[in-house]
């Protein structure tokens, strides 16, 4: 969108050096309605205005002469129309914008993100991003962030940590995590549409900006479309109902504007078994416009959902239970089914801004934000019992032909197996009913509880200033700059949700009690409160805060010419972390209490960019930066769940990125052909997992760690007929590791002292993503409203994520070179390319003054239910035999065919 | 000022307008959570009162006569023995079994499963369907076991519910046998819970098992190590704590390892009357 933009600038551009001015006035309708259409953002050359409540819009100091005005706003198609400005004022009259004619996921609001129900041991992973937020009239941003973001196709193999999200001007990446939560305003689609999207390093008005692109969502009731919209949707995905209703008032002759959405979405169980959806949200906000200059504006929002998750499952489990879908997580109770793990989000953000016209050539904008964020996944916690999830390795049949076994036990006993976990359902999943009736036994002998069902809470507050100023130096000289401070606490803790009948609990580590037999303080998680007894409801475990204050500064100057636009931007920031311990670890009595020493970070970015128009047609445009980042505090500690201790030799990331795009434009055919890479060295990484062979906790920590993205992206659109265009679009991917990262090992035990390794991954691939995939597609839009379209779409190259212990020298220790296993142990798996089929038709139409839209969409029409989109070697690895069968990788696949209907209907 | 009349009323119909919004609004939420209600709060499920309706047809005096030294017999006919569990593995010390006795006899049951005292409590009468299980010695100690592979096992986990019943809730523990420093070789005293009084241990103070060692046997009063030890794992949970000086009374189960008795303690509980 962004450089669409430019190239619209560009045009007008062409006529800046007869440089007289006039006052450019006009008024904009829907073609379809003939009524104003209000909040239309209206370009000419560098000004642009929005229109008002009767559609009227004005623009001073255009320069004279023969231009492009364009129109966009939501729902609509973007519009250019030449005209010729006269000095000292023209009057244009009225434009007719048309609504999208062409199907389109983001107006329709199907691009939804569906926040994926994917249980990670990375709990942010199994995010899906794309879908909300790419939508631009670019055509391969639209296709990779709708069509191919079902096979989690990310853009240019980005993480969400390289993608800037702002709210109404209030960065809301997670600070801990980098990371963007989509949760926090799902299902507020209608109120969430109006976006400033930047793609990649190009220049934002309201951000320095991320590597990975930059996105303002824009909350402002002003800007919001007036409408009053009903919209209800029918789906297998991951809800069943969805139903939505937004109210917007537009500029009111009080100078108010308000803008109104709910949403509920539920549903049991769509696609996969065991996993619920129960979404609410919310949206209030109000502006008043004080005068010409000063506007004020309060926005409430927030979608407190609840949702059972899915987890990853071995191949032996799918083929056991005879589907890709095969849940672990959740069992019967009751006759009822139950899931362990549910993820229940609630972050009501509260944003106020203040916009300020201080003259015709300053405008600043002055945000205030807040929010708390409840955040809280559930799981089965026990004590001295039986692993009670189904899938634990040891319960399945291919544990008794593992080789660690001395008998090889008779075929009959390993079928009564096979045939229990293809038949039985309290095989298959967790059995709530037995491990009550444990928890029963146990307090008819006034023992504690045996299961419990905790929480495991990721709370944050946050409050954060942004202020920003846009400076018109000249005709040709944009400057902008701002500043950006926030103060964020984030709280873990564990607590029990659930006794599942038990009477009582005690807080202390099971684990700790092997490990430590001498040490009977090493089992208290809280020696401030040693033996303490807890029940439903009370904090345990752990508890914890993470501070992270941040401050940053930059500045950014925009210059627009005939033949060339460029911008150069820089910023500045300091960033301050540390853990606050609440509870005095028994492992760590002096090292978990209180505060850690803080980890202070001053990083810097530079990056310009350029657009040659070489004709009307032709354009060339290149970015490049360099940005060093902040290590993310959740990368920093080496267990925060117990202790204080940093990572050491942590340092700031770096990253050094450029692309160039050739951009082709005609009334029939536009395409675009970029070349990209980005390099980021100095990450750094955390992982903790339970292990088998040292019977306890293992916390590795990575340093160092080299990736580089680079590749091709394609897009074209050809207009075949009025009503008939053509999409294809290509991404051509590689995304590598390109250092060897030290990796330490330590053992919470320890058993042994720690061991620092090289990781041998250079080289290997960044998985997550196809780093290849194309799309084909067909759009057909005929006058009397409705439309069709059809994607065939192909994603190679997905890669397994990898266990980096199992690439150092000891994983492979003992083995003589040549041994065929070295490379079994060491390679990583290619996962199997795949096709896939969607198509939707719709069909807009006016009811009397109620406009109604019919979308039906079917997504994998040819239900291809074997192409993995996730998975990941487990940690856990057996290096005394090398036995590759013992923990084998687990996997998510792409879901089959699945539709989704909506129906919406605005006055 | 009609001019002004009328752009108040105009307001004035806007926020009417507003107001009906709201409410609708309001409305349209309350019919979402009437309808949408997704899941309840979930029933706790009752008590389960374990009941068998089928009775015990052999004693386990008498199975074991079944049983031919040095042999495997699996047992084809519908035998079902009864008996109470006097075993735990929750201190680690015991590991995959049960020990269950009736009037006559105790017998040890290797179970494939590890934290078994969270379903065989102490005192929890088991009613055992024999057919299909296979009795033999491990080092010496008569079990009823699985055999798979031609070799006396554990029965597998998931086949345990076939063999093992548990009948009603946990009742009282049988009263261990007492025996004396020079009366306990005997085998009918094999895997059950016996008792010796006044007793003192020589390696009192002593840690019972440390880390790098696979396992201790500690002397029992005056009794040769080659005919009853005190057999401590590091994976007892004990087995860092000191043995007692003093004399008292110690209550375990007793197995063989070959030629040698082995008194296993479930844990310190099973120590009393000693010094510390």
């Amino acid at each position: 969108m962004r450089r669409i933009f430019l190239i619209i600038m560009m045009l007008v551009t062409a006529i800046y050096l007869q440089a007289q001015k006039a006052r450019v006035s006009g008024t904009v309708f829907d073609t379809e309605s003939g009524k104003a259409v209000p909040g239309t953002s209206v370009h000419i050359g560098s000004d642009s205005t929005l229109s008002n409540k009767d559609g009227y819009f004005e623009l001073d100091g255009v320069p004279a002469g023969k231009t492009n005005i364009t129109f966009k706003t939501a729902g609509f198609d973007s519009q250019t129309s030449s005209v010729d400005i006269v000095a000292p004022a023209t009057k244009l009259g009225a434009f007719g914008i048309k609504h999208v004619s062409v199907y389109n996921a983001e107006n329709t609001g199907i691009s939804e993100v569906n926040l994926s129900t994917l249980d990670f041991e990375d709990e942010n992973k199994g995010q899906n991003i794309t879908g909300l937020l790419h939508s631009t009239s670019d055509v391969f941003v639209s296709t990779a962030g709708y069509t191919l973001s079902d096979a989690y196709f990310r853009i240019r193999g980005y993480n969400s940590e390289n993608s800037s999200i702002y709210m109404s001007g209030i960065q809301v990446n997670n600070p801990e995590s980098g990371r963007p939560s989509w949760s926090e305003w799902g299902g507020l689609n209608d109120a969430t549409r109006n976006k400033e999207i930047i793609n990649g390093l190009g220049a934002a008005r309201f951000s320095f900006g991320d590597v990975g692109g930059t996105t303002n969502i824009i909350t402002r009731a002003s800007m919001q479309r007036k409408q009053n919209k009903l919209t209800y949707s029918l789906s297998d995905k991951s809800y069943t109902n969805r139903i939505m209703y937004t109210y917007s008032s537009g500029l009111l002759k009080n100078n108010w504007a308000f803008t109104l959405s709910g949403s509920r979405r539920w549903g049991n169980e769509s696609y996969v078994k065991g996993v619920f959806y129960d979404a609410w949200s919310y949206f209030a906000s109000a502006e008043k416009k004080l005068n010409d200059n000063n506007s004020l504006s309060l926005t409430v929002f927030g979608a407190p959902t609840k949702r059972g998750m899915q987890a990853a499952a071995t191949k032996e489990c799918f083929d056991l239970t005879g589907t890709h879908y095969y849940n672990p997580n959740w069992g019967m109770q009751d006759g009822e089914e139950r899931n362990a793990r549910v993820k229940n989000i609630h972050a009501p953000m509260a944003i106020f801004n203040h916009f300020w016209k201080v003259n015709p050539k300053i405008n600043v904008t002055n945000s205030l934000g807040f929010t708390y964020e409840k955040n809280s996944t559930s799981a089965l916690n026990w004590y001295n019992a039986p692993d009670p999830r189904p899938d634990y390795y040891r319960y399945l049949p291919s544990w008794l032909t593992n080789a660690d076994l001395t008998v090889t036990p008779d075929q009959a006993v390993v079928d009564a197996l096979t045939n229990a976990w293809k038949t039985d359902i309290n095989t298959q999943q967790i059995n709530w009913d037995k491990l009550y009736q444990v928890n029963y036994l146990a307090n008819a002998t006034g023992a504690q509880a045996n299961y419990v069902l905790e929480d495991r809470h990721n709370d944050h507050s946050q409050i954060s200033l942004n202020s920003l100023m846009n400076f018109q130096k000249s005709e040709h000289v944009l400057i902008t700059g701002g500043l950006e401070l926030s103060k964020y606490t984030g709280y873990h803790y564990k607590t029990i949700q659930d006794m599942l009948g038990g009477n009582y609990w005690v807080d202390i580590d099971q684990y700790a009690i092997t490990d430590f037999p001498s040490n009977p303080d090493a089992a208290q998680n809280d020696l401030n409160h040693p033996n303490r007894v807890v029940t439903a409801g009370k904090r345990y475990g752990y508890d914890y805060n993470i501070n992270d204050n941040s401050g940053l500064l930059w500045g950014q100057s925009e210059f627009s010419y005939n033949k060339i636009e460029c911008f150069a931007a820089v910023d500045v920031s300091y960033t301050s972390f540390w853990r606050q311990g609440n509870m005095r670890n028994g492992r760590e009595p002096l090292n978990s209490f209180g505060k850690s020493a803080s980890s202070n970070f001053l990083n810097y970015g530079i990056k310009g960019g350029a657009t040659y128009k070489i004709n009307g047609h032709n354009y060339i445009i290149g970015n490049a930066g360099y940005i060093t980042r902040a290590p993310f505090a959740e990368n920093a500690f080496v267990n925060p769940d117990i202790k204080n201790t940093l990572v050491n030799n942590l340092t700031s990331e770096k990253i050094l990125s450029g692309d160039i795009s050739y951009v082709f434009k005609t009334p029939r055919i536009n395409a675009r052909l970029a070349a990209y890479e980005t390099v980021i060295n100095g990450g750094s990484r955390v992982i903790t997992y339970y292990d088998d062979n040292y019977g306890t906790f293992v916390n590795t920590t990575m340093v160092g760690i080299g990736t580089t993205m680079q590749g091709f992206e394609f897009g074209t659109e050809v207009k075949a007929t009025s009503t008939l265009s053509l999409t294809g679009v290509a991404a051509i991917g590689n995304y590598r590791y390109t250092s060897r990262p030290t990796a330490t090992v330590s053992l919470e035990n320890q058993a042994q002292p720690d061991i620092s390794e090289t990781v041998y991954e250079k080289n290997f691939y960044v998985a997550g993503t196809p780093q290849d995939a194309y799309s084909f597609g067909v759009k057909y839009a005929h006058p009397k409203m409705w439309y069709f379209n059809a994607n065939i779409n192909y994603f190679d190259k997905m890669y397994l994520d990898f266990n980096p212990e199992r690439r150092t020298e000891t994983a492979i220790a003992g083995l003589s070179y040549g041994d065929t296993l070295i490379n079994a142990i060491t390679r990583q798996e290619k996962l199997k390319s795949g096709i896939t089929v969607d198509g939707s038709i719709g069909k807009s139409f006016y009811y009397k003054k109620y406009f109604f839209n019919i979308t039906f969409s079917v997504n994998n029409i040819l239900d291809n239910k074997d192409l993995i989109t996730n998975g990941y070697e487990q940690m856990r690895y057996d290096y005394t035999s090398d036995n590759l069968n013992k923990f084998l990788p687990k996997y998510f696949y792409g879901m089959g065919r699945t539709y989704f209907l909506m129906v919406s209907v605005r006055i | 000022m009609r001019l002004n009349n009328f752009t108040n009323k105009k307001i004035e119909n806007k926020m009417n307008k507003i107001k009906g919004i709201f409410s609708s609004f309001i409305i349209l939420t309350g019919i979402a959570f009437i309808s949408g209600c997704v899941k309840g709060d979930l029933e706790t499920p009752p008590v389960n009162f374990p009941t068998v309706n089928f009775g015990a047809n052999t004693t386990i005096t008498q199975l074991q006569a079944m049983h031919t030294a040095g042999g495997t017999e699996t047992i084809a006919t519908d035998i079902i023995i009864k008996g109470k569990v006097v075993s735990s593995d929750q201190s680690g010390m015991i590991y995959k079994a049960i020990y269950i006795e009736d009037d006559s006899a105790g017998i040890e049951i290797p179970l494939d499963q590890s934290n078994l005292y969270t379903t065989y409590k102490l005192g929890q009468r088991v009613f055992i369907k024999c057919k299909g299980l296979t009795m033999g010695e491990a080092k010496g100690n008569l079990e009823l076991g699985y055999s798979t592979g031609g070799v006396l096992g554990r029965i597998p986990a998931y086949l345990i519910p076939q063999f093992v019943y548990p009948d009603s809730l946990p009742g009282a523990i049988p009263a261990p046998v007492a025996l004396t420093e020079s009366n306990f070789a005997n085998a009918s005293n094999l895997n059950r819970l016996v008792k010796f009084d006044n007793i003192y241990f020589p390696d009192s103070n002593q840690i019972f098992c440390p880390t790098t060692s696979s396992y201790i046997n500690h002397q029992i009063g005056a009794i040769p190590l080659t005919s009853l030890v005190l057999y401590v794992t590091p994976y007892a949970s004990y087995a860092p704590a000191l043995i007692p000086s003093g004399t008292g009374s110690v209550t375990g189960i007793m197995v063989k390892y070959n030629t040698v008795y082995e008194l296993m303690i479930r844990d310190l509980n099973d120590l009393s009357g000693f010094n510390h």
